[in-house]
């Protein structure tokens, strides 16, 4: 059962007994016309834990960053020349990454702008799905996260700085699982991606 | 193409270690560094552990059309790359601060009376002659301290007269370890009690019919280092000169 479900199950426990009570008298009162006093439970939102809202951030946090990279494929031409070397670095640098996951979007960031082409479409996020969350497991203050995330690249197209058609040499992915480490704290209080593999053209 | 540049995003070339090192953020310098961090395991730090940090550290693969980063990982660092502290001589700091301080040749002082004082005084064969400092101040007798920290390290200089050596300009010379006592009309003949000198010979065979007297005071200095480290220092001795004029007694007989 995944933490989701579980939730849900809990919340419909919750709302069931709720339903329930006061069930054993025979003759109920008559509904009282006036506004009653709301019984919490019934009416406050469910407490969301913190593996829920570590997860929801995650899954938020990678919609953004797919997002940008797909903007930036998409706008390509906008980059580099006279902006600096170090151009893609700097960009990459306003996105929540670390580490390993830094270097490998800095790299992918200068060579896509080299094949001077641009993506039309945006990658869709088909599943994201976070497998582990590790509270300060060192004592440090750190938490860690893994996920494994697959997108769907099938309806994508390219094309040249000129809007023709990109002729590409190669086959264009039409799907990737990214599987991911990520990183809390103990003092940044987002979620950062520090690690990525990327697997091509498996099934999401 | 353009050179690589020296600096990427908070990234700077360190040329010593042929890469990019950036330091870790505190917190992240918490988590990884040695002996207790996440990269303990390297074994490459025992000292105290709130010394050196962490860097992240990347290597170029190539800038042409954007940065390209090669290898990455991360690395403990004794001192910030450019920064290292320069070795320490104590001894070169030592001897540096003795040849700046303000060492000077004694003032003479003289009875019978120089002649660079009175051209007329003259003293006598066989007479008390008294020697002694007219201006024992610190830069004359010391002692005198000094102390400069270089590359977190502190030199502590001390220097002070050992003694004055008085060439008389006969041959003859006294070595005093004091200032000497000045001389006063009032003392009449005697002795000085701690510097004196009695001439054997007048002067009228010395150039100018006066004797070169010298006083040449020899220093000794010692220094000492925050690191635990001392020595003795050459201080090179300082010398002034005056002249006096010596006669002798002409007894006339009559008869």
């Amino acid at each position: 059962m995944t933490r989701r479900t579980h939730a849900a199950v809990v919340a419909a426990l919750v709302a069931a007994v709720a339903a329930g009570c006061g069930g054993d008298q025979e003759e109920p009162e008559p509904s009282d016309p006036s506004p009653a006093t709301t019984e919490p439970a019934l009416t406050a939102p469910p407490t969301t834990t913190p593996e829920e809202q570590a997860e929801a951030e995650i899954i938020a946090i990678f919609e953004d960053l797919i997002a940008a990279w797909d903007e930036f494929k998409s706008s390509a031409s906008d980059y580099g020349g006279g902006s600096g070397i170090a151009w893609n670095v700097e960009l990459v640098e306003t996105w929540p990454l670390k580490a390993q996951a830094s270097v490998e979007l800095t790299n992918w960031v200068a060579v896509w702008r080299q094949t001077e082409i641009e993506q039309r479409g945006n990658s869709v996020i088909v599943g994201h799905e976070v497998a582990t969350i590790q509270f300060d497991a060192a004592g440090s203050g750190l938490h860690e996260a893994a996920s494994t995330a697959c997108l769907d690249l099938s309806a994508l197209r390219y094309v040249t700085f000129d809007e023709d058609v990109a002729e590409l040499d190669y086959v264009p992915d039409r799907s990737q699982t990214w599987t991911m480490d990520w990183a809390f704290g103990p003092d940044k209080a987002d979620w950062r991606l520090e690690a990525i593999d990327i697997t091509r053209n498996e099934q999401c | 193409m353009d050179p690589a540049p020296c600096q990427i995003a908070g990234f700077e070339f360190a040329a010593v270690l042929d890469r990019y090192v950036r330091p870790l953020e505190r917190y992240e310098n918490e988590l990884y560094r040695p002996p207790d961090g996440g990269l303990s395991h390297l074994g490459y730090w025992e000292g105290p552990p709130d010394q050196g940090w962490m860097y992240e550290w990347r290597k170029l693969a190539g800038w042409g059309g954007g940065i390209h980063w090669g290898a990455y990982g991360l690395m403990w660092l004794a001192e910030a790359p450019g920064t290292e502290q320069p070795v320490i001589d104590p001894e070169a700091v030592a001897q540096g601060i003795l040849d700046s301080m303000p060492r000077e040749p004694v003032e003479i002082g003289l009875a019978p009376t120089p002649l660079e004082q009175n051209p007329d005084s003259i003293g006598l064969v066989g007479a008390p002659v008294w020697m002694w400092v007219a201006d024992p101040e610190t830069t004359t007798w010391g002692p005198l301290e000094e102390s400069v920290t270089v590359g977190g390290v502190t030199v502590t200089v001390t220097t002070t007269v050992e003694q004055v050596q008085w060439d008389m300009g006969d041959g003859g010379s006294i070595t005093c370890g004091t200032p000497g006592r000045e001389y006063r009309v009032a003392y009449g003949v005697r002795d000085s009690p701690d510097c004196g000198y009695r001439y054997e010979h007048t002067s009228r065979d010395q150039p100018g019919t006066a004797y070169r007297v010298s006083a040449t005071s020899t220093w000794t200095a010692t220094w000492t280092a925050t690191t635990g480290a001392s020595g003795a220092l050459d201080a090179e001795p300082l010398t002034s000169t005056v002249q006096v004029r010596i006669g002798e007694r002409q007894t006339i007989e009559i008869g």
